[in-house]
């Protein structure tokens, strides 16, 4: 499975002094970049491109992945600081980062996704060394009847998901889907769009991710003197004495991601497998792991409080994706995720093929890129610790000085997708809608689900209904399709017999 | 006193990153501004370019479009003295784009990266706010022929044998193509005079339909060559909606060839176009500077070591160099072909 | 407040003929709705569920405890959207960085801020953010009255 030749080949071509320093400066600034409220990490690595231009290809390549591992990482450090999901794979670590944070534990959290991430990261870039051939072709298995069905199994958990009412849950969820369907269709009919030709590409999922999240809070917050909540009522200088920022707190934390290894395992396996499917990217994969992981671990009634396991389960599947999306792109030449699409163009600048030639023809280059990342996570832990512990000296801002700063970055953020107002009124908008649900006990996380599987689901099924001329019985037929309907079933059902279970036992506890 | 240290080493790290940044981010070549008329962008004693240019471009980077013109542009940034700064703004097929362009000040620091179809089809069907009245293409870059795919394994060698069989089991064969583009048109053109009925898979982007393609869900695919390059061991081309000379592929016969004596159908050349363009209102206004933009951008277009660069990808042979007003006329005039059959888009 | 708590389901009800409404139909095979109808009955027959379940919750409550609608905790709130509204409208006249600078004081001051620091973080954020984004970034923001300076960045 491995050559072993390549191997070495591909370990001196990165081992270089120029190699080394493009591992580190590419991945500070995927870091901070990432981090920054607003802008993605394909931005990031976007802005990043031109500079890579008259690098020599390999120290180019290694620049723009290290960029790429580092600033999927980076969204989470807003994420957990002010619940501004800095790239939306990161929505998912702001459900349970952002509460830690409010209770003052923000380093811990900020290590957790940190080793969750690298961990998560690394076991997939070793997976993709091992597997890179099998993995590719089994998802290239995946057609449009598979994808429907992978969203209709990543929807099924909207049951466990209303916290005080199933069907509030299950109304975001449907509301988050209509939303995602919003725009051109593959057809080209426009849906819902009034003729409007901004709506054409359908609600900007960013800018709706950072108004009901980031900004949300910040309504939240103007309302208090600091991010973290005030144990002990009184002196406002309090808050601040009883939340110290220490590097330690950020170790201690990473070493806590040990004590949910089975998370940590799920996560991972999600995220590479997820990862890999051209088309569904790091966001589907940290949604699934999150929402699997809430459902199945005993501590799932806790996530979306606080609850350290929830930032596991999402860091780890959202960096494990990036080896899986790699994989695709590099060996079939199909760029797995917007980022990789980035790499595979940097790729083709410098003169090379991505495909199937790549993999034949310049092995020891490509062995060479899996084992930078796979240092590169080792190297995040570093630079991650430091950036993730400097960000989280900003929490001691008051929020009179904090809030408009995050605001600032979230209209530059906004603004810059399109170079146009309306994603700044989308943002505010959702902040708006966002105040509404969280005061009405609405799941904010049922519309993210429906948001981002909603395109998915509904492009696919079209397209299901295009190849086979309207016969949808392949749904039932294929193999993988009936394996995760069968998934989706277990994960309505499950639940439901367990908690039927637990009522039970109780009655019977009670006689 | 602790926290100061550390405010001091952010302000540090920032520091030294933007530094790395901007020497790496600043071109050499870049010529300071001479302005003796002051410095607003009308001034005509002003040396053209005396700053970045925007390129306006319609689709996400990673796509055919922006890897050409990024491809593009460090040669033409050499020829200009100045950068050029690829602004990509997705949406709406490229309206947003084009729409940017129409509104933006008509002093040349911002030109648009063109494709036909696409621009015509913001205009048919979407009721685009522009027209070609409102731009000038002073520049073709390269014309990207659709063909049909399959892969390798496929029974089909030829167009004669895909055509036999769909016509021995209407409906049970799916060939996929890109939305709103030539591939869409020649599955209909197909349709209509060849008789044939097949279930036309439409994708939203090349990336999702060559998977499909990889994975046996659709049995062909209607695409340009030059996004094909990357898997071309995988796949042979059955059919080219054009000339000979304009393959990529060695075996991809025209379709022409072997559709007219047998069924007596002949296709117009099916393609995309991309150029770049600028508004009327400048082209009027300062001659002299498109002048500029013309000269810098064929003399780019046809250095060796641009072509060079391009031969690894694929893009070398579809290169189709032109300025002026031929350009413009000939990328409008696809336009025509487009009006004629767009009731099978409505 | 009842109102308030039918707010969301009232809203999604409505949602869908607006939906359909503003949809422009071209060439639609009866199978590209499918999803789209499914989402949309399930989002008529939850809401419609929903405002029954939420009026009859309400009635159960004792009229005493019944909470009323407070005004005051959303006052800040309702002075950030305030805020946030002059600073769109007044977004692309004026520039990101005259109009960042102008609100942002404006809002500090409102939170408790002191005049020195406000004006210092505003301004000295608005324009700092403003050069790097622009000038090393290539992100597009609006120059505004500050238009003839264009020449001076690069």
């Amino acid at each position: 499975m491995i050559d072993v030749q390549s191997l070495v080949e591909g370990f001196f071509l990165i081992f270089t002094l120029e190699g080394i320093l493009c591992l580190l400066l590419g991945m500070a600034w995927g870091i901070v970049a990432g981090a920054i409220p607003g802008m993605t990490g394909t931005m990031a690595t976007i802005i990043l491109l031109p500079v890579t231009f008259s690098f020599e290809t390999m120290n180019a390549m290694i620049m723009l992945t290290a960029c790429y591992v580092g600033s999927v990482y980076a969204g989470s450090i807003t994420a957990i600081l002010y619940n501004c999901p800095g790239d939306p794979s990161s929505a998912c670590t702001a459900f349970d980062g952002y509460p830690m944070a409010k209770k003052g534990l923000a380093n811990e959290a900020q290590g957790l996704s940190l080793s969750a991430s690298a961990l998560g990261g690394w076991a997939s870039y070793v997976v993709m060394l091992l597997f890179m051939k099998p993995i590719a072709d089994f998802a290239l298995r995946f057609g449009a009847p598979e994808m429907f069905m992978l969203a209709m199994f990543g929807m099924a958990v909207v049951a466990s998901i209303g916290s005080d009412s199933i069907f509030k849950g299950v109304l975001m969820a449907l509301f988050g889907l209509l939303l995602g369907t919003l725009g051109i269709a593959p057809t080209g009919s426009l849906r819902g769009t009034f003729g409007i030709p901004y709506l054409m590409d359908g609600i900007p999922f960013v800018s709706a991710l950072i108004g009901l999240f980031a900004f949300t809070e910040l309504f939240d917050l103007i309302t208090r003197e600091y991010v973290m909540e005030d144990d002990h009522q009184g002196e406002s200088g309090s808050v601040l004495a009883q939340n110290k920022f220490t590097v330690k707190r950020v170790f201690k934390g990473m070493l806590q991601t040990f004590s949910y290894r089975a998370t940590l395992i799920r996560g991972w396996l999600i995220g590479t497998l997820v990862g890999a499917l051209p088309a569904a990217g790091s966001s589907v994969a940290s949604l699934i792991s999150y929402t699997q992981s809430k459902q199945y671990s005993k501590n799932g009634k806790e996530f979306g409080t606080g609850h350290p396991e929830g930032v596991v389960a999402s860091e780890s599947a959202n960096n494990a994706s990036t080896g899986g999306a790699m994989m695709t792109s590099f060996t079939i030449g199909i760029p797995g995720s917007a980022t990789t699409a980035i790499l595979l163009a940097a790729l083709m600048m410098h003169g090379l093929n991505p495909g199937p030639r790549l993999f034949n023809e310049h092995m020891p280059m490509v062995y060479g890129l899996t084992l930078c990342v796979i240092i590169g996570n080792i190297v995040m832990l570093c630079e991650g610790s430091f950036f993730a512990y400097l960000f989280s000296l900003t929490m001691k801002i008051r929020t009179m000085y904090l809030v408009p700063i995050i605001t600032l970055f979230c209209v530059i953020g906004s603004y810059s997708i399109g170079a146009t107002l309306y994603d700044v009124i989308i943002m505010i908008c959702f902040g708006v809608l966002g105040v509404l649900f969280k005061r009405n006990g609405y799941p904010s996380i049922a519309i993210v689900l429906g948001m981002i599987l909603g395109p998915i689901a509904d492009g696919n099924l079209i397209r299901t209904a295009m190849t086979y001329n309207g016969n949808f019985s392949v749904l039932f037929t294929s193999p993988i399709c009936i394996f995760l309907l069968l998934l989706a079933l277990c994960s309505v059902v499950v639940p439901l017999v367990l908690a039927r279970n637990k009522t039970i036992s109780q009655l019977k506890i009670d006689d | 006193m602790r926290t100061k240290t550390k405010i001091g080493c952010l302000l540090a790290a920032l520091s030294l990153a933007l530094m790395i940044l901007s020497a790496c981010g600043t071109s050499p070549t870049a010529a300071p501004a001479n302005g003796t008329g002051g410095p607003a962008s009308t001034s005509p004693a002003e040396k053209y370019p005396a700053k970045p240019i925007v390129v306006l471009h319609p689709h996400g980077v990673g796509g055919i479009t922006d890897t050409a013109t990024r491809a593009l542009q460090p040669f033409w940034e050499e020829e200009l003295g100045t950068q050029m700064i690829v602004d990509n703004h997705t949406g709406a097929g490229g309206q947003i784009s084009w729409t940017m362009l129409r509104d933006a000040d008509p002093d040349g620091y911002t030109i648009a990266s063109f494709v036909q179809p696409h621009v015509t089809f913001t205009m048919l069907l979407q009721n685009a706010p522009y027209s070609w009245d409102d731009f000038y293409i002073f520049g073709l870059l390269h014309e990207d022929v659709n063909a049909v795919d399959v892969l390798k394994t496929s029974p089909w060698n030829s167009m004669e044998d895909m055509i036999e069989d769909m016509k021995a089991r209407p409906n049970q064969y799916s060939l996929g193509a890109v939305g709103r583009s030539d591939s869409e048109l020649s599955a209909y053109i197909m349709m209509d005079e060849l008789g044939i009925e097949f279930n036309l898979v439409l994708f939203d982007g090349g990336g999702p339909a060559r998977t499909a393609l990889l994975g046996g869900h659709i049995d062909g695919y209607l695409s340009g060559e030059f996004s094909m390059y990357g898997i071309k061991d995988s796949i042979k081309v059955i059919g080219l909606f054009g000339d000979e000379a304009q393959s990529l592929f060695p075996e991809g016969l025209p379709v022409n060839d072997q559709v007219k004596e047998k069924y007596g159908v002949e296709f117009p050349t099916l393609s995309s176009v991309r150029g770049y363009g600028v508004t009327k209102a400048f082209a009027e206004q300062y001659p002299d500077r498109l002048k500029i933009l013309e000269d810098t951008f064929i003399k780019a277009v046809n250095n060796p070591a641009h072509i060079e660069a391009l031969k690894a990808i694929g893009g070398d042979t579809i290169l189709t160099p032109k300025i002026g007003d031929e350009a413009d006329k000939e990328f409008k005039a696809i336009s025509d072909l487009y009006a004629q059959y767009q009731d099978k888009f409505k | 407040m009842l109102f308030e708590k039918l707010l969301f389901p009232i809203f999604c009800l409505l949602l869908v003929p607006v939906y359909f409404l503003g949809t422009v139909n071209l060439r639609n095979p009866a199978q590209t709705y499918l999803f789209v109808k499914f989402v949309a009955v399930g989002m008529v027959i939850v809401s419609v569920f929903l405002i029954f379940k939420i009026i009859r919750e309400h009635r159960l409550i004792p009229p005493a405890e019944r909470q009323g609608f407070k005004f005051s905790p959303l006052k800040r709130p309702l002075i950030f959207l305030g805020l946030m509204v002059v600073y769109l409208l007044f977004f692309q006249t004026l520039g990101f960085v005259i109009v960042s600078g102008i609100v942002f004081t404006v809002f500090m001051k409102i939170l408790g801020g002191s005049w020195p620091r406000s004006l210092l973080i505003s301004w000295g954020l608005s324009i700092t953010v403003f050069i790097i984004f622009v000038r090393f970034f290539y992100v597009t923001l609006p120059w505004g009255l500050l238009k003839p300076l264009e020449f001076y960045l690069y």
